[in-house]
């Protein structure tokens, strides 16, 4: 076994995996399903992006968390001085007296199926490398051109 | 098959059905797409400069070890490129996961080239214009 092929090749899947992970963790956490929240939001921003409306980032600063990202649904009906409660994983947040229904975002759809597909290609990838290690074990450069 | 076209399908297949999935099921974010093929492009490029440039007498030792700490100099680097010049609203984790995926892909990629003999330096060619015209798509989708 050519362990000095095998140990990038378990490095790089394990970064991809990690980044992968992070990735889909982001997106989920911008719809607050995955957060424990109990606290005051602060103040709300909206900053632009490339292109308005379509990719504006909404910060929430909350008073246990600081600033946070969240989806456009939630900022736009969450006001300055709300408190915000809701369980982690519940799809209901509560906003001073009202209940939101919360959902996961396209974003975070997309990542849910694009993200392990992304890592099947690369893992198709990296065993591609490793049998062309095998064979060129057998068939040096020699037909390179 | 020969090198050439093992290395060519190699660093184009891979990225080529990677970005048609951030298409198909992130495609109301293009710019997804644009950062993923922008983070593969200019790490697959980084590579090939590097590989082209290790010395024929170390490249046994240095092709195969060198990759992932270069791999991992590229997302550093694409993550200053995103809290700097490329931050508009705020430091972006999700456009420097993308980017930083695509750097992975690139660095798997470019594994193939990783040898006990240095091959000829025209594949490594290939691969630079291969990384650069992923870089310029990465840049045209970032801002479609």
């Amino acid at each position: 076994m050519p362990w000095r092929r095998v140990i990038p090749i378990v490095l790089l899947f394990t970064l991809a995996a990690v980044l992968a992970g992070v990735n889909t963790w982001f997106t989920a956490a911008r719809s607050t399903i995955p957060l424990t929240l109990d606290t005051k939001v602060l103040s709300k921003e909206v900053r632009r992006e490339k292109h308005e409306g379509k990719d504006d980032v909404c910060l929430l600063t909350l008073a246990s968390l600081g600033q946070v990202q969240v989806d456009r649904e939630i900022y736009d009906v969450v006001a300055v001085g709300e408190h915000l409660k809701k369980e982690r994983q519940s799809h209901e947040l509560r906003h001073g007296d009202k209940v939101l229904p919360l959902r996961w975002s396209r974003d975070h759809q997309g990542m849910q199926t694009a993200m392990p597909i992304c890592l099947g290609i690369l893992a198709g990838l990296l065993g591609s490398v490793l049998s062309a290690s095998y064979l060129r074990n057998r068939h040096p450069y020699a037909s390179s051109s | 098959m020969t090198s050439r076209t093992a290395l060519l399908l190699a660093t184009l297949l891979p990225a080529v059905a990677a970005g048609a999935v951030y298409e198909y099921f992130l495609g109301h974010r293009h710019d997804y797409t644009g950062h993923f093929l922008a983070g593969y492009g200019g790490t697959l490029g980084a590579l090939m400069v590097w590989l082209r440039i290790v010395p024929e007498n170390r490249f046994a030792a240095l092709s195969t070890w060198s990759i992932v700490p270069l791999c991992l100099a590229c997302i550093g680097l694409g993550a200053v490129f995103e809290a700097t010049i490329f931050r508009l609203a705020k430091f972006d984790e999700v456009d420097f996961c993308n980017q930083s995926l695509g750097a992975v892909i690139a660095a798997a990629a470019s594994l193939l080239l990783a040898d006990e003999r240095k091959p000829p330096v025209q594949l490594m060619d290939i691969g630079l214009i291969v990384g650069i015209v992923f870089l310029g798509a990465g840049g045209v989708y970032a801002v479609a």
